[in-house]
């Protein structure tokens, strides 16, 4: 899997962000992958043997030219995938909506709309809101993709909620399926993230949630960074039941930049990067990104992690790694000994 | 008295963990794990304790005579100045 960055320019400023530092503030030349580059990165995808191309930013869709880089990625055979927060040009829907239903995905990621989403549930004044209106177009994004679009929410908070998305997902016709995100820090921390603190308390809140969406049909899907020890055993036993199988990794994604660099993700962007050479496959990269953060895996994000039974059957990863790092510190001291 | 004064390495992060401490010299990102006595050392020293504390802790952790403990110590401190762990502190 390699995600490939096409725009550093959005139209959204969600709080859990955490490619903002990467992104442009100000609209620049050079925010967008330019045709040479993205058939560069086509071929890094046919020497990978990946088949599919998954367009990410920013916002994707914002790219002037992003009709052609659809077609051109479906030239070499892709399926197209889109990360978008829905909020996309209508050029950008028609080019997505045109496309045969097997070579296009398209992820919306709804969390940002959340308060928008209960004000417009509840008739309250928030529909007027510019964040209403977001959400409205959101809605009209689902609906013309239709099966090609599956939402996605990133969980950032303790008190998020979630019950407006099944009635969306109904509403909307789009595919019935959701994929859940932990927001993770950057290394940094400045981004909004869920605290491993209210993992446990997030887990049970995410049990009920899926047990509730896989009785109505809904296929709940897990992204990274969640761990076994977020769920009881009597939830995961919901879970599985419900036919929801989490995994507990974290690894390399393989994020690459407008200018070849490629992260390990966007959370460790700023530690774990390399660049893309003209022969450099998937595989090889990976790899190199695993080697270099492999003395931090014998960690995890809790401190009983290390000497956790999941970690040492190798069912739970310990969580996200950037979690992980920042558990890693320098504390000065100074010793005096007698010398030997 | 001669005293040599020691401070970790710059390049060091650590984390402690349950039953250990992590430390990861980045780079060449390489892990070394410390347990027991030693961890316990490294976690004493973390906690800015001078050497006569972390020598009186390190003997009721080691149930041992202040004499033995003495020698304990310092051979710990010492393997940790030859892995690197721990250079001379120079600073004023």
């Amino acid at each position: 899997m390699s995600n490939l960055i096409i725009s550093r320019r959005c139209n959204q400023s969600c709080p859990y962000c955490f490619a903002e530092e990467s992104l442009t503030p100000a609209a620049a030349a050079d925010d967008f992958i330019s045709l040479d580059a993205f058939e560069e990165r086509l071929d890094y995808l046919d020497r990978s043997g990946i088949d599919q191309a998954r367009l990410i930013g920013g916002e994707p869709t914002l790219h002037p030219q992003f009709a052609e880089l659809v077609q051109r990625a479906l030239a070499h055979g892709k399926t197209v995938v889109v990360f978008t927060n829905g909020l996309m040009p209508d050029a950008a829907l028609a080019a997505l909506a045109d496309l045969p239903a097997g070579r296009c995905g398209v992820i919306l990621n709804i969390t940002a709309m959340e308060g928008a989403a209960k004000g417009a549930a509840t008739g309250t004044a928030s529909l007027q809101s510019a964040a209403a209106q977001r959400f409205a177009r959101q809605q009209a994004v689902l609906r013309r993709l239709g099966q090609k679009a599956q939402i996605g929410v990133n969980l950032y908070r303790l008190d998020q909620a979630l019950d407006f998305i099944l009635p969306l997902i109904e509403d909307t016709g789009c595919k019935p399926a959701l994929r859940v995100g932990l927001a993770q820090p950057v290394l940094s921390g400045k981004n909004a993230f869920l605290s491993t603190k209210h993992y446990a308390q997030t887990g049970a809140a995410f049990t009920r949630f899926a047990v509730a969406a896989a009785r109505q049909g809904v296929r709940v899907e897990l992204d990274c960074g969640f761990v076994r020890c977020m769920f009881s055993e009597d939830e995961y036993a919901q879970l599985t039941a419900a036919g929801i199988f989490p995994g507990f990794h974290c690894g390399p994604i393989l994020d690459i930049d407008l200018d070849g660099t490629v992260f390990h993700c966007f959370s460790l962007a700023e530690k774990f990067q390399t660049h893309l050479g003209p022969q450099d496959r998937a595989d090889e990269l990976r790899e190199a990104l695993v080697r270099r953060t492999q003395a931090y895996r014998q960690a995890g994000i809790y401190k009983e992690c290390s000497s956790c039974v999941h970690a040492m059957d190798q069912s739970c990863s310990g969580g996200c790694l950037s979690n992980t790092i920042r558990r890693f510190i320098y504390q000065p001291f100074s010793v005096a000994v007698p010398q030997s | 008295m001669i005293l040599n004064r020691f401070r970790p390495a710059p390049s060091l992060r650590w984390c402690t963990d349950s039953a250990q401490v992590m430390i990861v010299n980045e780079p060449p990102q390489e892990m070394v794990i410390l347990r027991g006595i030693d961890a316990a050392v490294w976690s004493w020293l973390g906690l800015n304790y001078g050497y006569e504390d972390v020598l009186a802790f390190a003997a009721a952790f080691l149930n041992q005579p202040t004499e033995t403990a003495r020698q304990k110590l310092n051979q710990i401190l010492y393997y940790w100045v030859e892995l690197g762990l721990l250079v001379p502190d120079e600073r004023p």
